[in-house]
């Protein structure tokens, strides 16, 4: 029974495709490109120019992705700086290291001034301290008159009282004595 | 296992060349045609499904390892998985009254129709097999592949498909055995 079961199966073995379709089968196969994973493959093995152009139009995408990506960042970082309601003027670093500068730079002029001023100042002083050793001044005859040995308390008192002018006179040479340090 | 040339023409299908891979077609379609037939009722179907398998295998080649598998069980598996999307997708259930139908122009070879009649009714008995047992029954019996390419082939130890192959024949047989009555 087993052996007349095993003929029969393998009588089966005869079934054979019609030779038209296997034909047709055969060339439509092998007519198609193979898969895109092959393809890559063959792509590495066999350098031809229509790689090289697939190859830099890949890159070329990839490039302008790029500087799109850069511009838009670079656009919404410049939005927020020049348009933010939090940027402040006084949080600017630039600016208020500039602010700083202007004020160091007043200060140095004050301070130089009051230097001038203040050499001006010695130099009068010493002027004046010069002349008085020197030479005594005398506003004039009147007040020449009252500094001499022979006078006494009773004549500057006079002096006093019958010299009006004595301190518009006074006046006039201190602005002379003045007049000379400036010069 | 392979032989040096059939290994130097899958390299070269591998490698693209149409004209391997068409060697591999003459020499396997007739095969693995016959496998999907004698699992689905229908020629056209068959010869859809065989089509399919042999696209498959050749927008797949790449994926073809030489690892002791021959490469016809390779095939084999991408036919097996054919028809049971085939059966699974399109819900095909064997309808055995269509397969009364007898299709002389199917056998290569004139028989009598005494034979004819017999290989019919094998056929139609295969198809009242589980998936397995049809499997086990056509690549041990129809294609005379060793218990190891079986094995191979649906990833199973030899001795599990030796279980599984006198299985599949005392089923046979009973269905046979029924059919005469």
């Amino acid at each position: 029974m087993d052996k007349d079961i095993t003929k029969i199966l393998s009588g089966l073995r005869h079934i054979e495709p019609d030779k038209n379709y296997a034909h047709k089968s055969k060339m439509i196969i092998l007519s198609l490109e193979k898969s895109e994973k092959a393809k890559f493959s063959l792509a590495f093995s066999q350098f031809n120019i229509k790689n090289v152009f697939e190859t830099l139009r890949f890159s070329s995408i990839f490039i302008v992705t790029f500087f799109l990506i850069f511009s838009i960042l670079g656009g919404v970082s410049y939005i927020n700086k020049t348009f933010s309601p939090l940027a402040l003027e006084g949080l600017d670093q630039k600016s208020l290291v500039i602010e700083a500068k202007d004020i160091n730079n007043s200060i140095q002029i004050t301070l130089e001034e009051i230097k001038y001023l203040d050499q001006a100042n010695k130099k009068a002083i010493n002027t004046i301290s010069e002349l008085s050793k020197n030479k005594p001044i005398y506003s004039n005859i009147a007040t020449s008159s009252i500094i001499s040995d022979s006078t006494s308390t009773e004549d500057i008192e006079n002096f006093l009282i019958t010299s009006p002018t004595s301190t518009d006179e006074s006046n006039i040479d201190i602005n002379l004595l003045l007049d000379k340090v400036a010069e | 296992m392979l032989d040096g040339d059939e290994k130097s023409i899958i390299k070269s299908a591998i490698d693209g060349e149409a004209s391997a891979f068409g060697s591999l077609y003459d020499k396997y379609h007739s095969k693995i045609y016959r496998f999907i037939y004698l699992k689905v009722s229908h020629r056209e179907e068959a010869e859809d499904l065989a089509h399919q398998v042999f696209l498959n295998a050749w927008q797949n080649i790449s994926k073809y390892k030489f690892q002791g598998l021959p490469f016809s069980s390779w095939l084999y598996q991408i036919a097996r998985n054919q028809v049971i999307d085939h059966y699974r997708t399109k819900k095909v259930t064997v309808n055995l009254e269509i397969i009364e139908e007898i299709f002389i122009s199917d056998y290569s070879v004139d028989k009598e129709v005494g034979s004819i009649l017999e290989l019919e009714t094998a056929r139609k008995a295969i198809l009242k097999l589980n998936q397995e047992q049809q499997d086990i029954i056509i690549m041990r019996f129809v294609e005379d592949l060793s218990p190891k390419e079986i094995s191979q082939t649906l990833g199973k130890p030899e001795s599990t498909i030796r279980v599984l192959q006198h299985r599949a024949i005392q089923n046979l047989k009973k269905i046979l055995k029924n059919e005469s009555t």
